[in-house]
C-alpha cells in the first residue's frame, strides 16, 4: 500500500486512499465537534485568515497563520523524509510520516481524554497538532502516489470528479481504462472520507475521545499491511523453495 | 547560502517573529473578562420580513426584537432574562437580571471565536463571537426560527 513509490497499481492507491481518507474524515469531524475548528482542510482557514485580517483581529490572524503553517510543515516533513530515506529503506521512509501522525493523534487523544481543561491555549495547540498530522498524511499520500491520492480535503477531488464525469459523457473517454481507474479511486476516497466523518460523529456520542484511538488503528493498518506483506514475502522466500523460485522468475 | 543553512535560518527567523508578535497580542480570553450589558437582540433577516403584515409586530423598525419575542426565543436558554453578563477570570459567568442572579461557566473554543456557556444540568450552549472590541461585543446564535436566521446579541462594556 505504501511501500511502492513508482509503478503503483490503482488497487494500491485505492487501498491507501480509502484508509487515509477515512481517518482524515474522522479527524476533521471530531475536531469540529470538540475544538470547533477544521483540521483536515486548509482552504477554509485561508478564507478565515483573510476575514480576520479584514476585521483587524490580529491575535486570530496569528493563530490561523500558525495553523496553516503547521499544515505546510507537515507536508514539508513528510516529503523530506521520503526523499531522504527512500533509497536506503523505502518502507521506513514511507511509514515514518504515518508513525509521526499516529504519535500526534495519540497525543491529542490522550491529552484530551485525561488532561484537557478546555482552555483556549490547549484548544489551539490540539488543533495545531492535528493540522500537522493531517499535513503529514496529505504530504505522504500525495508524494508516494505522484499526487494521485490526496485524502485530507476534497476540493481538488470534487473538481477532478466533475471533470471526469463530464468526460464520461463521451464514449471515447468512458472506454479508457486509466480514466475509469481514476474515477474508481476518486469515488472511493470521497465515500471513505464521508463515511469516516459520519462514523466519527456517531461513535463520538458513545465513546467520546476514544475516537482518536480508532483513527490510529486505521493508520496502523496502513503501515502494518505492508509490513506484513514484506515480512511474509521474506518468510516465504526463505522457507519455500518453490515460492523463492517463483519470486526469482518474477524478478527476472 | 546553502539550503542546509538557509532552511533552518528562515524557519528560526519566521518562528521567532511569529512568537514575538503573538506575545504582543492580547488574547480573546483576557479581552472578554469584565462586565457586559445587553444592548439589543436582533434577527439577522428581520428587514426582509418587516413589511409583510403580521410579522411587522415581531420587531420594530430597526430590526430589534421586542421583549416578548426575545423572551420566547430565550426561554429555554441559559442566558434567559440575563441583562448583565459578568465574565470572571476564573471562567465563571455571572448573569444578572431584574429577578435573576445565575452563575454559569464560560470557555472559548476554536480560535477564540466560539463562546461556550455551561449551565446547570450539563446544559451547554455555544455562541459565535462576531465582534469583540474593548467596548463592544456581538454574539450570534442560531434559533429554531431558522426562517429569520441567526439572532445577534449586542453588548456594551460596563466594567473591565
Amino acid at each position: 500500500m505504501i511501500k511502492r513509490y513508482r509503478d503503483r497499481t490503482n488497487r494500491e492507491n485505492i487501498q491507501l486512499g480509502v484508509l487515509t481518507a477515512f481517518s482524515a474524515g474522522m479527524v476533521n469531524v471530531i475536531s469540529v465537534i470538540i475544538f470547533f475548528a477544521f483540521t483536515s482542510n486548509i482552504t477554509g482557514h485561508f478564507a478565515i485568515l483573510a476575514e480576520e485580517i479584514s476585521k483587524g483581529n490580529w491575535y486570530q490572524v496569528l493563530v490561523v497563520f500558525g495553523w496553516i503553517s503547521l499544515f505546510f510543515l507537515g507536508n514539508f516533513t513528510a516529503n523530506l523524509i521520503v526523499i531522504n530515506f527512500n533509497k536506503t529503506n523505502a518502507y521506513l521512509a514511507h511509514s515514518l510520516p504515518i508513525v509521526l501522525e499516529i504519535i500526534c493523534l495519540l497525543t491529542v487523544g490522550t491529552y484530551t481524554q485525561f488532561y484537557y481543561r478546555e482552555t483556549l491555549l490547549e484548544t489551539e495547540l490540539m488543533v495545531s497538532l492535528m493540522l500537522f498530522a493531517m499535513g503529514l498524511q496529505n504530504g505522504l499520500t500525495a508524494t508516494i502516489s505522484n499526487a494521485a491520492v490526496k485524502t485530507t480535503h476534497l476540493t481538488g477531488l470534487t473538481t477532478d470528479l466533475g471533470i471526469l464525469t463530464s468526460m464520461f459523457t463521451q464514449k471515447e473517454y468512458r472506454d479508457r481504462p486509466e480514466l475509469r481507474d481514476k474515477m474508481r479511486l476518486l469515488l472511493s476516497i470521497m465515500v471513505s472520507y464521508v463515511v469516516g466523518g459520519v462514523s466519527a460523529g456517531l461513535i463520538y456520542l458513545t465513546i467520546n475521545y476514544n475516537v482518536f484511538y480508532i483513527v490510529c488503528l486505521f493508520l496502523f493498518i496502513v503501515i502494518g499491511y505492508d509490513f506484513y506483506r514484506i515480512e511474509m514475502a521474506d518468510y516465504l522466500a526463505k522457507k519455500q523453495p518453490f515460492y523463492r523460485k517463483t519470486l526469482k522468475n518474477q524478478a527476472a | 547560502m546553502k539550503a542546509r543553512f538557509l532552511y533552518p535560518t528562515v524557519f528560526l527567523a519566521v518562528s521567532s517573529m511569529y512568537f514575538f508578535m503573538l506575545s504582543l497580542q492580547q488574547g480573546p480570553e483576557s479581552r472578554i473578562v469584565g462586565e457586559w450589558k445587553e444592548v439589543s437582540w436582533e434577527y439577522e433577516k428581520v428587514d426582509s420580513l418587516i413589511h409583510r403584515g403580521p410579522d411587522y409586530l415581531l420587531a420594530d423598525h430597526i430590526g430589534r426584537l421586542t421583549d416578548h419575542i426575545k423572551s420566547q426565543i430565550a426561554k429555554s436558554l441559559i442566558v434567559h432574562e440575563a441583562e448583565v453578563w459578568k465574565f470572571g477570570t476564573d471562567e465563571t459567568l455571572q448573569m444578572l437580571g431584574d429577578s435573576l442572579a445565575r452563575e454559569t461557566r464560560w470557555k472559548l473554543k476554536g480560535r477564540g471565536n466560539i463562546l461556550q456557556i455551561s449551565g446547570a444540568d450539563s446544559q451547554t450552549e455555544h455562541y459565535k463571537i462576531q465582534e469583540l472590541t474593548p467596548t463592544r461585543m456581538v454574539l450570534h446564535f442560531n434559533t429554531d426560527m431558522q426562517v429569520r436566521g441567526i439572532v445577534k446579541i449586542t453588548f456594551e462594556r460596563i466594567n473591565a
